[in-house]
């Protein structure tokens, strides 16, 4: 497929202005992290870090995201091959990947909660929640964007409107592993370390 | 949960209000909403609002869309004004005055959230929606449908702080809400919750805006303008909009910790727990310190433009302006902690953000001095946006000087959150920030509307503003030095105070004046207006490429993209005398109209309105509507339109009014 | 401005609109997956091996430092490799951004733990009078 040089533009302006939006998104964050930061010494008396972090459990997630970030990066070499089975393979594995890692999030906060350590009990619990949280937030609504590109690409095929999708969508997953880095390493082995 | 409960949440007929003012309120913002309604049904006028107005995506149309509702949150902000000093001036001994303490302190909190988020916001993003595209050689803004949504945001935030004033109360906790007084202990009604909801949707239209508007500098500027060459406005908006970019999201978090707090039972701002309050104060000033620069550096646009068009000399020193926005941008960044030296920081810390603070108004006095070096040996013609300026110059650079007084540390530990601190801001945003657009709006109307602002009524604005202002803040800067503090609803005679206190209330009447001339210098403008056209495009003789075009500009602002050459493109091309030749017209492609942006907004209210009294259902819907909303537009694929070369030939060619 | 990197369209619909370079290849995935893979490896086992030996292996400080650095590292190697910010011909817009960002990220955290530790720090209990006066004369009072 050819496009017009218009239309190349227009879609190198939605890259730039969609990345510009992740770049909030990191701003973001980092508020969450200083927050984190300053507070996570708040424990009033209750359940402190090394208590409640597992590091073989926050090995798995990481591995798990850090493959869905590779599957996804699969998908758009599937997409500039003009395969869209290729494309919806690799989604589809990136999805499974992604959910089962806002799956065992959940597990474990739904477990961290019911043994006297939910959100509500010190500002150090509620900082963890809140950063950790938001992460999987925004990882449960690229799933619902990846599921809905996926009907997309399904019924339409390789529009330009679908790859210009797929490529924000692969930005926006990568950003996340990204930011997921920091918090591995922030929230759980600086938990346990210190 | 009783069945009652689960539908209306924390509803009931205790919300709605308690006094007479209260009220008065309340039925000012119903009446005046179904006044609205009749006189649009009474016209006939549903389809052409829809179609002309609520649903388009042209930033033409937004922009003035944002003016208007900024016009309106302003006689509401005004209105706060003239309760306070009213309040102010009586409440003296054993006089208390019209207002109850709590009212007073929900009317303080009002007037500033209003102010900020409602008015200067509100006007800022109207005129960079209005010039931005024109100045720079685009035909609209990167992403159109992101921009309407930004705006029914926008108006999703100023009408939950409306209705505050039907249903429950609002904050008394100042325009930023600290904790603890913030929390729910010690605000447990819902007046804080509506603060919060106000302006978090509020805030993300802004911050998708700022995302919009930088994305359109960056990479829709007319072939040939590179970043050197774009004209001095364009230049400041984009220094706003990278404030916007990073500053918006702290407000974002904060907002929403504070808000997790009270309505999920956390504990990031609550003592028990282990919170730390201070950390709100940290995190709301790393937002709020931008913000106020996000407001001013389109205002400092707007008199580049202004001075060098009614000097009739190209601006002076471009590139050290340029270069004094990115100071500005940078430095913006390393002063937060100058808001609250007294809490607590040691004299390093202190010592720190008072040398960034005073280092910071070097970057101004470079755009001072550049302003009157354009201004000198010009052919100077004193309209009413010159008016503005030369108000704006000599109290700003006043103002400023105050500001370097309390960036001093040892001296700020006096004057803080006095009446001198209150001075000194709003000599910052009045004769800076509103001046600024005053002067821009006056500037811009013809080439929006066509016709031009009446010149005389806004002579008289200017000078009701002007000397309002003087005798309404001139007061407030010996008060502070007197030992006056900030937000108090009462005082003992023995101080002196009250005769300084009633000469602001005559200034603030003044000001009041001077809004209502402006009003009926719009209303005398729309009336008179085939006697004030703008027959040519240039009615003020421009430098720059929105002055290219016919006015009113046509939807697609230029029927032939320019090639820019030169700064001051227009002022080129008018010097060289070109022939005009008839272009060949093509085809032009521009946005359909969408109703989704006004849809998104109103269930964005849903929310807020949902959260605020814990109706749960009632946020279900609104989170649900919203996603729905933005999936049916992500799988519309016929999102344009295409006006036919003939048609732009008919447009381009077409007497004005 | 025509600022996009390719004009003339070719068969990589996603280096004509600047989102990677042209000649991105599978390699590009697979060496960031695994240098990636690596580095998240590298402080979990440390940490394992300090935590399941019968001493202490290692020092808390040491395996913090070996945590930040592997993250920071990673956080280079999944920006270049994944997000395609880097390299020859890689959009400038973005990578000007993306500074700015770090740079607002680096003032926002560093401005925030310095205040507040400070803030802390002036909360905790009074000093002794041999500690005040030491103070007084090594800061020159407060």
């Amino acid at each position: 497929m050819t496009y017009k040089p218009e239309e190349l533009a227009a879609d190198s302006k939605s890259v730039f202005g969609f990345f510009t939006y992740l770049m909030t998104d990191l701003v973001l964050f980092a508020a969450l992290f200083a927050t984190y930061a300053v507070l996570h010494s708040g424990v009033f008396g209750g359940p402190e870090s090394e208590q409640i972090f597992n590091a073989p459990f926050a090995l798995l997630e990481t591995v798990i995201l850090l493959a869905s970030s590779f599957s996804c990066g699969m998908s758009l070499l599937a997409a500039r091959r003009g395969s869209s089975r290729g494309v919806l393979t690799s989604l589809a594995l990136t999805f499974i990947l992604g959910g089962t890692f806002v799956v065992l999030e959940l597990s474990e906060f739904a477990r961290l909660a019911a043994n006297g350590a939910g959100p509500g009990v010190s500002a150090f619990l509620s900082s963890y929640f809140t950063l950790v949280g938001t992460h999987g937030l925004h990882v449960a609504i690229g799933l619902v964007w990846m599921a809905a590109l996926c009907v997309s690409i399904y019924a339409r095929g390789l529009t330009r409107g679908n790859m210009r999708k797929l490529a924000l969508l692969s930005l926006f997953w990568h950003f996340l592993d990204i930011i997921w880095i920091f918090i591995f390493t922030i929230v759980y082995l600086a938990g346990i370390i210190l | 949960m009783t069945l009652s409960h689960f539908i209306f949440g924390n509803l009931s007929f205790a919300a709605l209000p308690e006094n007479a003012i209260a009220w008065g309120g309340a039925l000012v913002v119903v009446g005046g909403v179904l006044v609205v309604l009749a006189l649009i049904t009474f016209f006939n006028a549903w389809g052409w609002i829809w179609r002309d107005w609520l649903t388009s995506l042209d930033p033409k149309r937004i922009g003035i869309m944002y003016i208007l509702v900024s016009v309106v949150m302003f006689v509401r902000g005004l209105f706060d004004v003239g309760l306070m000093r009213v309040q102010q001036a009586t409440s003296v001994g054993d006089a208390h005055g019209i207002l109850t303490a709590t009212h007073f302190q929900e009317i303080f909190s009002a007037h500033g959230s209003i102010m900020i988020f409602f008015v200067a916001m509100g006007f800022m993003f109207g005129i960079v929606n209005l010039v931005l595209p024109l100045q720079i050689g685009a035909r609209d803004v990167a992403f159109p449908f992101l921009n309407s949504a930004s705006f029914w945001l926008f108006s999703a935030g100023a009408a939950l702080i409306n209705l505050s004033l039907i249903v429950g109360d609002f904050s008394t906790a100042g325009w930023l809400s600290y904790p603890p007084l913030s929390e729910l202990a010690y605000s447990p009604t819902s007046g804080v919750d509506y603060w919060i909801w106000s302006l978090q949707i509020a805030g993300i239209g802004s911050l998708l805006s700022g995302v919009n508007f930088l994305a359109t500098i960056v990479k829709m500027r007319a072939r040939g303008m590179s970043y050197m060459k774009m004209p001095m406005f364009a230049w400041t908006v984009f220094g706003a909009m990278v404030l916007v970019v990073f500053a918006f999201p702290v407000l974002t978090v904060t907002l929403a910790l504070l808000s997790l707090d009270r309505t999920l039972g956390m504990h990031f701002f609550t003592a028990a727990g282990g919170g730390n309050m201070m950390m709100y104060v940290n995190l709301i000033w790393a937002w709020g310190h931008p913000e106020v620069y996000i407001l001013i550096l389109p205002a400092f646009g707007i008199f580049s433009e202004v001075v060098a068009t009614f000097s009739g000399k190209k601006l002076a020193g471009y590139v050290s302006m340029v270069y004094a926005i990115w100071a500005i941008v940078f430095l913006s960044w390393l002063v937060w902690l100058h808001h609250f030296f007294t809490m607590g920081a040691g004299a390093d810390v202190n010592a720190f953000f008072g040398i960034m603070t005073a280092v910071i108004a070097i970057p101004t006095g470079v755009k001072i001095f550049n302003w009157l070096f354009t201004m000198y040996r010009g052919r100077i013609r004193f309209t009413s946006p010159m008016l503005w300026f030369m108000g704006f110059v000599v109290l700003f650079t006043l103002g400023g000087v105050a500001g370097v007084v309390l960036s001093e540390p040892v001296a700020d530990y006096q004057l803080h959150n006095s009446l001198f601190l209150v001075a000194h801001f709003h000599t910052m945003i009045v004769s800076g920030v509103l001046f600024g657009y005053f002067a821009g709006i006056t500037y811009w109307f013809p080439k929006v509307t066509g016709f031009h602002l009446d010149e005389r009524w806004g002579i008289r604005a200017f000078w009701l503003w002007l000397v309002g202002f003087i005798l309404a803040f001139g007061p407030l800067y010996i008060l502070g030095f007197m030992g006056a503090t900030r937000r108090l609803d009462h005082y003992d005679p023995s101080l002196g105070w009250q005769w300084l206190f009633i000469v602001a209330a005559v200034g603030a009447f003044l000001i009041m004046l001077g809004f209502l001339s402006q009003i009926i210098q719009l209303v005398v403008s729309i009336r008179d207006r085939k006697l004030n056209p703008d027959t040519t495009g240039d009615p003020w003789y421009g430098r720059t490429l929105e002055w290219s075009m016919r006015s009113p500009a046509p939807e697609y602002n230029f029927a032939v993209l320019p090639e820019v050459t030169e700064r001051d493109e227009f002022w080129e091309m008018k010097k060289a005398a070109l022939p005009r030749t008839a272009p060949a017209y093509e085809d032009i492609e521009v946005p359909r109209n969408s109703g989704a942006g006004i849809l998104i907004g109103a269930f964005a209210t849903v929310i807020g309105f949902g959260i605020i009294w814990h109706i749960w259902w009632l946020l279900v819907v609104g989170l649900v509507g919203v996603a729905a909303c933005i999936i049916m537009r992500t799988f519309d694929e016929d999102t344009e339109r295409v006006i036919p070369a003939a048609e732009v030939a008919r447009i381009e060619n077409m007497k004005t009014i | 401005m025509n600022t996009f990197p390719n004009p003339t369209p070719t068969n990589d619909y996603f280096a004509d609109i600047g989102f990677w370079l042209k000649g991105t290849g599978v390699h590009h995935y697979v060496i960031g997956l695994i240098l990636a893979l690596v580095l998240t490896i590298i402080p979990f086992a440390l940490l394992e091996i300090h935590l399941t030996s019968k001493h202490e292996t290692f020092t808390h400080p040491f395996l913090m430092l070996v945590a930040v650095v592997c993250a920071l590292l990673q956080f280079l190697v999944q920006v270049a490799f994944f997000l395609h910010l880097v390299g020859r011909g890689a959009p400038r817009e973005r990578l000007a951004i993306f500074s700015g960002a770090c740079l607002v990220v680096a003032i926002l955290v560093g401005g925030s733990l310095w205040i507040m530790t400070d803030l802390s720090a002036r909360m905790t209990a009074p000093p002794s009078d041999s500690q005040m006066e030491f103070y007084m004369q090594d800061q020159g009072g407060f």
